[in-house]
């Protein structure tokens, strides 16, 4: 008898820190793969935005840079699209031109990109970074409602969960870029 | 154990690892797509999606089209029970008593027609189809159905200087699908279901490059009620029709009965055909016309008299017309409603036509950077006639002759951003001048945005509204007459109000929402407000007259009473979305109190009667002063959820429950019988579940599988309405 109820409860015990174990391997597991998924998720809406990013190079004409040999594509501010542009930079070239991504802090650390992204997290005001890009033949991208009214060349919007981008023809023009007229077509122009 | 371990990291490896090459590869597939193909891809995310409702400055909430669909609504009404801060209760099968955030059944112990909600705006593509006779919407008589819908944008809370006059509880603003590709497209869905019900929609548009497109569409509903059953007011029981007293008692016999209740096993028959068109002649040069006509008939609610149950046949035929321009920063839209109607089919002084024309300016300018202007000046006018259908001379309809309400307004609106754009201010202003009464009304709303940043905004509203004149407060002329006894009539006379006080209300607001994660986002609201001037028909004074033809002569007339309300409550909505799954739960948590109530319906003038415990100067409209009473017929707690998954391409389930707390409405034979039961509706608490199954095949066609009050909770939503039941809807949608 007296064996047998030490055992019983060790049983018990091993039966009950197995069950947690267990349950705790799946919540791991899950709560794993759930990050996973919110990460693809956001992926998708960035990966849309860098092939967008991609496919404008097509139709932009470029102005001559220092560097003939790269195609620079900066961001500034945190953003999740980082990702995916790491992935075209490996494969991808504009005009057999290596594409090089920068990343900028703060507005007074831009330099020259043919293209600059404005993420949505960058918290700067947009005066300071145009301040910084006028005239300099960057084409600048934005994602927040409004800003092609406020000087953006192309910012990105979402209409009926599809990608769609406004452009500011003025602002494409005041950088020295032409943007082609089947661009245009797509886009909606905002004055 | 190690194995199980195993087991679970070398799974965990191999979703991780297949997930990531799936990110991997789609980047790298999508670089060999085309601009024009990109544009065609819908993405995912619930930042995106919900990110205009996330800057909103006001408490609002969309409901599109996909959602509807996927939810397996059956109608435009029923589609309200998944928008946040809406009350809806149906009263037959099809038919429903929306409201927003409550104000209803004001004053309690009121006629039927006081139950209806009189204080939200309806609009179809920014015009109003309001009822300007007593202030609410006869949804049935909506020309357009889901067919049509792009989506419906609900805002709750006074707006009246944003979106005109009625918006004082709220407003719904019915936005209508545009064609969205180039060349031809159909669409048709047709539902089948339980109770003879049959809903077939179908549009078919054209749409020639981006400059002119036009859509026709049609659509039909027919229901049959949930039970055969009246409720008789005198018994306090429900019973066939030929055995509800006031039915027997009818002096214009079974020819009359039938005139009145041509179908007594129908809820609705409906059918309408629409008319849209769009042109762009330049960038910012957009115009847009709308025509249409519709007919219903329906068994529903809204008023009752001598000899008929709460239940009353109503038709209604109208057609309207709309155009609107949007030249540059100018914007004109002209609107006409012209129809008949019959809420109380039958009865011939509830039958009168009538029409209202609606045009509106707004010129929007910015002066300075991140600030627009919006002026604008309107001018509405609403005429209801009834000389056709009554004896005028003896003031025989109910307000026995043509009624027209005219409003001339001017408003303002303002929008600025500052700092950066985190703090938004958005300010309306907006007066009205009605040529009755003779007085001006200002509106106003303020509403302010400070976004922190990207993921936390807070917002505050404070907002004052009025509702528009209506024509039986303004306008009832109407005399009634009966024998007193063997020798003598009585006459009493009912007469409009043209210097009525017009209800206002004022609300503050304060609102928090939070993007948590990109797929998690909060969006509290909460509110107070105080709404005044409720109207009522006051016995003002009557003389008994022992020798003359007429031995009792009384005065009737629309008059504003003393009770006034106040609202404290929250609303709290979280969207989730993760993969295939989107889950929108939300409730509304609110008390009503109503102050200085009296259930007297006289003036201290009055002449004694029983209802008025024989002493006028004592039990009037005014003797609640100082009172204040817990309004019960709103519920304190009321919510819903939309919960949807999209298991693969082909397959969508969804679960839309919706729930309330207890209710009680009051009517006013509780204050004749005051036996606790005839003239009062204890609406029970309940959660309501709907379900559909949508399962698409080749991408055009969708079929459908909807339930709605799956539990099959047969308690009754709406005062001596019919018991909902279970339904089962089978149907296709087809798009070409």
């Amino acid at each position: 008898m007296k064996s047998y109820r030490p055992y019983k409860y060790r049983d018990r015990y091993k039966w009950l820190t197995g069950k947690l174990y267990k349950t705790g391997m799946l919540l791991f597991c899950i709560t794993c793969s759930f990050t996973s998924r919110q990460q693809k998720d956001k992926a998708s809406e960035y990966n849309m935005k860098a092939a967008f990013i991609y496919n404008f190079t097509k139709y932009i004409e470029w102005k001559p840079s220092l560097d003939e040999n790269e195609f620079t594509i900066g961001v500034i501010g945190p953003s999740p699209i980082n990702d995916p542009l790491g992935e075209i930079v490996k494969t991808a070239t504009v005009d057999s031109k290596k594409i090089t991504i920068k990343r900028f802090s703060k507005p007074a650390d831009i330099s020259f990109c043919h293209i600059l992204f404005i993420s949505r997290n960058s918290g700067f005001p947009l005066e300071d970074i145009l301040a910084k890009t006028n005239g300099k033949g960057m084409l600048i991208i934005s994602e927040q409602d409004g800003y092609a009214g406020l000087g953006t060349a192309i910012n990105f919007v979402i209409v009926n969960s599809k990608l769609k981008f406004e452009a500011n023809t003025k602002a494409i023009n005041a950088a020295g870029l032409t943007a082609s007229s089947q661009l245009l077509k797509l886009a909606i122009i905002v004055k | 154990m190690k194995k199980t371990v195993a087991f679970a990291l070398c799974m965990y490896a191999i979703v991780i690892t297949h997930l990531n090459a799936q990110t991997k590869d789609s980047v790298s597939q999508l670089l060999h797509l085309s601009i024009e193909s990109l544009m065609n891809i819908p993405i995912y995310s619930a930042s995106k999606t919900s990110e205009s409702t996330f800057e909103a400055p006001l408490s609002s909430s969309v409901v599109t089209r996909d959602q509807i669909k996927r939810a397996g609504c059956t109608s435009i009404m029923e589609a309200l029970r998944l928008v946040p801060g809406v009350i809806v209760r149906e009263q037959t099968n099809g038919n429903y008593d929306i409201h927003i955030r409550g104000l209803d059944n004001i004053p309690p112990n009121s006629n039927l027609i006081f139950f209806t909600s009189s204080t939200t705006l309806v609009m179809i593509d920014n015009y109003p189809v309001y009822n300007y006779l007593h202030g609410g919407t006869f949804w049935e008589t909506l020309p357009i159905d889901l067919n049509d819908v792009e989506k419906i944008e609900v805002v709750r809370g006074p707006s009246a200087a944003l979106y005109g006059p009625n918006a004082v509880s709220g407003v719904i603003n019915i936005i209508t699908r545009k064609p969205d590709k180039e060349g031809l497209y159909s669409v048709a869905n047709a539902l089948a279901g339980s109770y003879n019900s049959i809903i077939a929609n179908a549009s078919v548009g054209y749409k020639r490059t981006d400059k002119i497109s036009a859509v026709i569409s049609g659509n039909f509903q027919n229901r049959n009620r949930t039970g055969s059953d009246y409720y008789d007011p005198f018994t306090g029981k429900y019973t066939s029709l030929d055995s509800v007293t006031a039915v027997k008692l009818n002096p214009q016999g079974v020819a009359n009965v039938n005139q009145r209740y041509p179908h007594p096993d129908l809820a609705m028959r409906k059918y309408a055909v629409n008319g849209f068109i769009n042109y762009s002649a330049a960038p910012k040069i957009h115009f847009s016309a709308a025509l249409g006509a519709q007919h219903s008939l329906v068994q529903k609610e809204f008023a009752t008299d001598s000899y008929s149950p709460a239940l009353t046949t109503a038709k209604s035929d109208t057609w309207y017309g709309s155009i609107k321009g949007d030249i540059n920063d100018c914007m004109i839209q002209l609107s006409y409603l012209n129809g008949t109607q019959s809420p109380l089919l039958g009865a011939s002084i509830w039958r009168w036509n009538y029409n209202t024309l609606d045009a509106v300016v707004e010129y929007k300018i910015s002066p300075i950077k991140n600030l627009s202007l919006t002026p604008g000046i309107m001018y509405r006018r609403a005429v209801y006639d009834d000389s056709k259908y009554v004896n005028t001379a003896i003031k025989e309809g109910l307000w026995s002759g043509k009624a027209e309400s005219v409003t001339k307004a001017v408003s303002l609106r303002a929008d600025y951003k500052l700092f950066n754009q985190k703090l938004r201010v958005v300010g309306g202003g907006r007066a009205d001048m009605f040529n009755y009464p003779d007085k001006t009304y200002y509106s106003y709303q303020l509403a302010a945005t400070y976004k922190f940043n990207d993921r936390n905004l807070i917002r505050v509203v404070h907002s004052k509204a009025n509702r528009t004149p209506l024509i039986i407060d303004l306008f009832s002329n109407l005399d009634i007459t009966g024998p007193l006894n063997a020798s003598q009539t009585y006459l009493l006379e009912v007469r409009g109000n043209k210097n009525i006080k017009l209800l206002t209300s004022g609300m503050f607001e304060a609102g928090y929402r939070m993007q948590v994660t990109d797929n998690l986002q909060f969006d509290l609201e909460l509110f107070t407000t105080t709404t005044r001037n409720f109207s009522y028909t006051i016995f003002e004074s009557g003389a008994f007259n022992a020798t003359g033809p007429v031995g009792f002569s009384g005065l009737l007339d629309l008059n504003n009473i003393a009770v006034y309300t106040k609202q404290w409550g929250g609303t709290l909505e979280a969207n989730y979305v993760a993969g295939s799954w989107q889950i929108r739960p939300f409730v509304t948590l609110q008390k009503t109190m109503l102050y200085d109530y009296s259930p007297y319906a006289n003036s201290p003038q009055a002449p004694p009667i029983p209802a008025d415990n024989n002493n006028p100067a004592m039990y009037n409209i005014y003797s609640g002063i100082g009172t204040k009473i817990k309004h019960r017929a709103t519920p304190a707690c009321y919510g819903g959820a939309y919960i949807n998954w999209k298991a693969c391409s082909r397959l969508n389930v969804n679960l839309n429950p919706w729930f309330y707390s207890n209710q009680t409405q009051l009517e006013s034979s509780n204050l004749t019988y005051k036996d606790g039961q005839r003239g009062v509706e204890n609406i029970k608490g309940k959660l309501m579940m709907n379900a559909a199954v949508l399962y698409t095949i080749k991408n055009k066609f969708t079929l459908t599988l909807t339930c709605r009050n799956c539990f099959n909770n047969k308690s009754r939503e709406f005062y001596r309405a019919d018991a909902p039941a279970l339904m089962v809807f089978g149907g296709v949608n087809v798009e070409l």
